[in-house]
């Protein structure tokens, strides 16, 4: 079996976390996924931004980026949440209402664009789970990251809107918990499991979204775990990223490093910590000693 | 957050397009409906932290045409996109969808934050949202990453001119030079 996709990095991973994408690709490696890149793409657009200010041209330049891959034959696939939700919900919105698909195919005509609707949208979790499967995976840990507890963070934008997104169950998701649990890794449940991290409201207010964080910091503490794990660079961003500032805000200790998920996929393959070269705010020295990775 | 101080004028063109919105929803139809149980608020991770920020108020406030009392700030651009109100509403009244297009029509009228009309001009520059940073090829070979993609910022700004995306910006800079701290 071969998967071969559209590779649409997004901007954030390809510009900002260089980190994630060589994750990303190893484990694509690993497991015989190949990507072609898109050639002359656009920001995805960004829901927070662009549907925010005009859906119209949020879904023209969607639309626009999936008929790249349409030209190439191919399905897409991303290591963003937030490029796969503008992309599989563009397709949605398209097919089903008919007033905007006018528009935008209006719009679309006057650029010169042909956009059949043909190409879905995949999160490499997603691929990975549905497509190589768990017992696949679970053969390839020479690792097993065993006595870890971790807490899964899933964030928004691969559950919901789950009229439009299909990546699991929107209230009770259990895929990127296997996926960390093929690595010999414990998922504990923690509440709030399925709310927002705080990062978009905190890209407009600073504070509301340091106060958003505390929130699922408290309860992920609670649950006494070694590490988070995510699959959203947003997320990655501001749970790692503004720990210190959640601490700094309600004198309150957290220190709890955020991991990539296939960076702990590639720690359980073998691949050495030190070769990934993730930065990470909160350190995970304590974490990899712990694990004897260091 | 900064605040917005609507002109008169300004509230009244927002009024037409608010009400051809709560039609569009059948909102009149569908608040009827709602019995202000709160799922929205009390699923809303922005109203725990910024209890200004408050859906089911929106909600009922658009049905109801009282919604000035939110529309007078930046408070409507806090909303994180999260959608749980959308999962979570028992009478399914499309929350995060509506308070959306409500975002539509103050962008339209210049009522933006910065951060979001920054976005919209790096995506005008770059074909991106991300910031662009010149030196991101030799930072990505040092991963043995290829060179990062290259956006294509000309079919964006067709894009924007063909729905006058431009015009956000006008009009956030027209409504801003009035003088208003």
């Amino acid at each position: 079996m071969t998967l071969k996709y559209a590779w649409f990095p997004g901007c954030w991973v390809a510009y900002r976390m260089p980190y994630v994408e060589k994750s990303d690709r190893l484990v694509m490696e690993r497991f015989g996924i190949e990507i072609e890149e898109m050639k002359g793409a656009t920001c995805c657009p960004e829901a927070q931004f662009m549907e925010a200010v005009d859906r119209r041209a949020w879904l023209t330049l969607a639309a626009r980026n999936i008929s790249i891959a349409e030209g190439m034959g191919r399905d897409i696939l991303t290591p963003c949440p937030g490029c796969y939700e503008t992309l599989k919900m563009a397709r949605g919105i398209l097919k089903e209402d008919e007033e905007m698909a006018g528009i935008v195919g209006e719009a679309l005509k006057k650029i010169g664009v042909v956009y059949r609707g043909t190409s879905d949208t995949t999160h490499l979790a997603g691929v990975l789970y549905d497509k190589v499967g768990i017992e696949a995976i679970r053969k390839a840990i020479v690792r097993p990251l065993t006595g870890l507890r971790v807490a899964v963070h899933y964030g928004c934008h691969l559950l919901r809107p789950s009229k439009y997104l299909d990546f699991d169950d929107p209230t009770s998701p259990r895929k990127l918990d296997e996926l960390v649990e093929a690595t010999g890794a414990v998922s504990v449940n923690y509440m709030r499991k399925t709310m927002c991290c705080g990062g978009p409201a905190g890209v407009v207010d600073r504070e509301i979204g340091i106060k958003i964080l505390r929130e699922k910091l408290y309860w992920i503490k609670k649950a006494k775990v070694d590490a988070i794990v995510v699959a959203c660079p947003s997320c990655y961003m501001h749970m790692d990223g503004n720990q210190p500032y959640v601490e700094e805000m309600f004198e309150e200790k957290y220190s709890i490093p955020v991991l990539w998920y296939t960076e702990l996929l590639n720690w359980a393959m073998g691949v050495d910590p030190k070769d990934l070269k993730f930065y990470h705010r909160v350190r995970i020295d304590p974490l990899l000693e712990k694990l004897g990775l260091t | 957050m900064s605040e917005a101080v609507v002109e008169r004028k300004v509230l009244q063109e927002l009024e037409e397009d608010i009400q051809r919105l709560v039609e569009i929803y059948e909102l009149e139809r569908k608040a009827a409906f709602c019995y202000q149980c709160g799922t929205c608020s009390g699923s809303c991770p922005v109203f725990m932290a910024e209890p200004e920020y408050n859906p089911r108020k929106m909600i009922m406030s658009l049905a109801s045409g009282t919604w000035q009392s939110f529309i007078n700030s930046e408070v409507a651009w806090l909303c994180a996109m999260c959608h749980t109100c959308l999962e979570r509403c028992p009478q399914r009244i499309e929350v995060s969808e509506i308070l959306t297009e409500v975002r539509n029509i103050l962008a339209r009228r210049g009522i933006l934050p910065d951060i979001i009309a920054e976005k919209l001009r790096r995506v005008m520059e770059r074909g991106m949202s991300a910031p662009y940073s010149k030196l991101i090829d030799k930072r990505r070979a040092r991963y043995g990453l290829p060179p990062a993609p290259v956006f294509d910022a000309e079919a964006a700004k067709l894009v924007f001119d063909i729905f006058a995306v431009n015009h956000v910006l006008a009009a956030k800079k027209a409504r801003e030079g009035g003088g208003s701290p």
